[in-house]
């Protein structure tokens, strides 16, 4: 094990090519991630915020090898993994997990609960034999909640709080250091919400597993993250701790999505006013991309684009922040 | 006497093993301009109740008990002819996703027109003028261009301001809006929330919000109710029933939420799933779930009855307010 981080992405850039008509020569793309840089500790719970269309998943998604980056590299633990072929990337793949959104859409409806969670163990480690995945399905159930009793059955007999603990019992059946979650509790009630966290929460503590933890819920973060990175039109913002970011957010753009959360058991709740709307990522604005709608922009902001400047515990990418006029 | 009132509202669906009861005795009141938010998990049966007062429940569901009275008029007992001019006219409804409500291949401005013509005789000039000052009035940014636009050209928060237009065209008292910001983003959710506050103090609508989001009934609604398995479990002003809630499920649900526990301690939780419609418990059915339930919970139904300004239903609520 190094000193390194164990994820660490450097100047991350993906684009999407945007399909036009054949006969035109313009060759438009989506913009997805415009330069990110940033490093995952072992044993954090980083979160990554933002609206819609911000890249947010995108981030998650190249991290773990599901698309590859236009530009840049993801190293794990200080190797590079950006770019490696398949066969290389297995043990990689091993080691870092996902957990989707929707469990009604992420288990194969065709595959029964014990299937489900043996495919990947037998994928990568094919030498067990089927005693030993045997066990070590019953001993993933039973950490994640679930009767070990249901392996014979399907996706549909279940709920969404105990789909979504079959697809963590299935990210954890490999063993892996690192899960990216993408949004795991954005789909159910509040009551299995709190369920499903606590249960992130404790096989965190039991597994020492690191998280990304993608989600658009800022009181989640507030609870959960170690660190957070606010993200807006595929570039990080602010990057700081949850208390730090919730006592006093420092970019405009932190401003505003923290003024915008509704909060429960405010008295006299005063609307806010949004300027604007998220600029398409396809013409992304010169400089810095939240100028647009930014009450601090002046003519640097227009034109040159900010990076992530460090100062304490957190880093801002803002001019205004720069400069001492925020 | 009040706007709104729905009375011992019960919905059933009839299933092969007998009758599913949806809705199992709900009753609200809502007056004009006044903001009234119904939260609840899934299933819990708030968007039945909302539906049931236009009748839009889907065959064979039936309202099978139960009264609901708008300005002096039965709305359970009008034909389908009579309910059309209650329909998008007095009573508007907003959904979730604009882009199912905004019919894809009709331009904004067809739509609207359309709607108008369906309930009021006017000249297309007049309804094309009305149309454009509705657009203006929900904050739509040069509602002229807009209001020939196809739905796929908007943004998710001009959608949505569009349909909320569409529902304010013809001047209803009441709307009801059924998670009108879930498929939006916080930034956007907030300016709907500010614009449809706006809206109803301005013109005296009455608004019946529905939503899982507690923190967004928190900000927007004066009265709120939560629903469990097909009841109403507690009632009340909604500061009140955020401050000191008397119910143990309403209790639960404010305990398991983020903002109300320690960062980085364990969440508290509501052991196990609200239950399927099919297999109500008996008694109260949130007792499975509920660490005070005694013998008298198991068998005997809790009604809702006053306790410190608002409506509980549990036999316990004055012990553990």
């Amino acid at each position: 094990m190094s000193d390194a981080p164990l994820i660490e992405v450097q100047d991350l850039r993906v684009h999407f090519p945007v399909q036009v008509s054949f006969l035109s020569r313009e060759k438009p793309v989506v913009h997805a991630l415009n330069g990110v840089s940033l490093g995952v500790e072992r044993g954090e719970a980083f979160c990554l915020v933002g609206e819609s269309g911000c890249g947010k998943t995108t981030l998650g998604r190249t991290i773990i090898g599901l698309t590859p980056p236009t530009q840049g590299d993801v190293r794990y633990d200080g190797e590079v993994i950006s770019g490696l072929g398949h066969s290389d990337m297995r043990p990689y793949r091993q080691r870092m997990q996902m957990i989707f959104q929707n469990p009604y859409a992420s288990l194969n409806p065709r595959l029964t609960v014990q299937s489900t969670l043996e495919e990947p163990l037998r994928f990568h480690r094919p030498e067990l034999s089927d005693t030993q995945v045997r066990e070590q399905t019953i001993e993933v159930m039973s950490s994640v909640g679930n009767d070990p009793a249901w392996g014979t059955r399907y996706p549909h007999e279940f709920s969404g709080g105990q789909r979504q603990r079959i697809s963590i019992a299935r990210a954890l059946m490999v063993d892996p250091k690192f899960i990216v979650a993408d949004e795991p509790v954005s789909a159910l009630d509040v009551s299995i919400q709190a369920q499903v966290l606590n249960l992130l929460m404790k096989v965190r503590a039991e597994r020492d597993l690191t998280y990304l933890f993608i989600t658009h819920d800022l009181s989640v973060v507030e609870h959960f993250g170690t660190r957070v990175a606010v993200m807006y039109l595929g570039t990080v913002c602010e990057l700081t701790t949850p208390k730090a970011l919730f006592e006093e957010p420092h970019h405009p753009y932190s401003q505003l999505l923290l003024s915008a959360i509704p909060k429960i058991g405010r008295k006299n709740f005063k609307p806010v006013k949004v300027p604007g709307e998220v600029p398409s990522p396809i013409n992304l604005p010169p400089g810095c991309v939240f100028h647009g709608r930014c009450p601090h922009a002046n003519e640097r902001c227009t034109q040159e684009v900010p990076v992530l400047k460090q100062s304490g515990d957190r880093s801002v990418a803002c001019h205004a922040v720069e400069e001492g006029r925020l | 006497m009040p706007l709104l009132e729905v009375r011992d509202l019960e919905v059933e669906f009839p299933m092969r093993a007998g009758r599913l009861k949806a809705l199992r005795g709900v009753g609200f009141s809502l007056d004009g301009g006044e903001r009234l938010g119904i939260v609840g998990e899934s299933g819990a049966g708030k968007s039945m109740a909302a539906y049931a007062i236009l009748n839009l429940i889907t065959e064979p569901g039936r309202i099978s008990a139960g009264e609901i009275s708008f300005d002096g008029t039965r709305l359970d007992t009008l034909d389908d002819e009579e309910m059309r001019h209650i329909r998008g006219n007095r009573i508007a409804m907003i959904f979730q996703d604009p882009m199912m409500t905004l019919n894809p291949v009709l331009t904004v401005g067809t739509q609207m027109v359309e709607c108008l013509h369906a309930h009021r005789k006017m000249p297309e000039a007049e309804a094309r003028a009305l149309a454009i000052a509705k657009l203006r009035e929900v904050a739509i940014p040069s509602p002229e261009q807009r209001f020939d636009a196809y739905p796929h050209e908007l943004s998710g928060g001009l959608r949505q301001r569009v349909v909320i237009a569409i529902a304010l065209l013809l001047d209803p008292a009441i709307i009801i809006a059924d998670e009108p910001t879930t498929a939006l983003d916080v930034t956007i959710q907030a300016e709907i929330m500010g614009l449809m506050i706006e809206l109803c103090d301005n013109h005296r609508v009455g608004l019946i919000l529905i939503t899982h989001d507690l923190a967004v009934v928190s900000d927007v609604t004066q009265r709120m109710l939560v629903m469990y398995a097909g009841r109403v479990v507690e009632a009340g002003p909604t500061a009140d029933v955020i401050d000191t809630p008397a119910h143990p499920y309403t209790i639960g649900l404010l305990h398991a939420l983020p903002q109300k526990n320690e960062p980085g301690g364990m969440l508290n939780q509501i052991p196990g799933n609200m239950p399927s419609l099919a297999e109500v418990p008996t008694g109260c059915a949130f007792h499975p779930r509920c660490a005070h339930a005694d013998a008298r919970c198991k068998s005997e139904l809790p009604q809702l009855r006053m306790v410190k300004e608002r409506r509980v239903a549990c036999h316990h609520a004055e012990a553990l307010t």
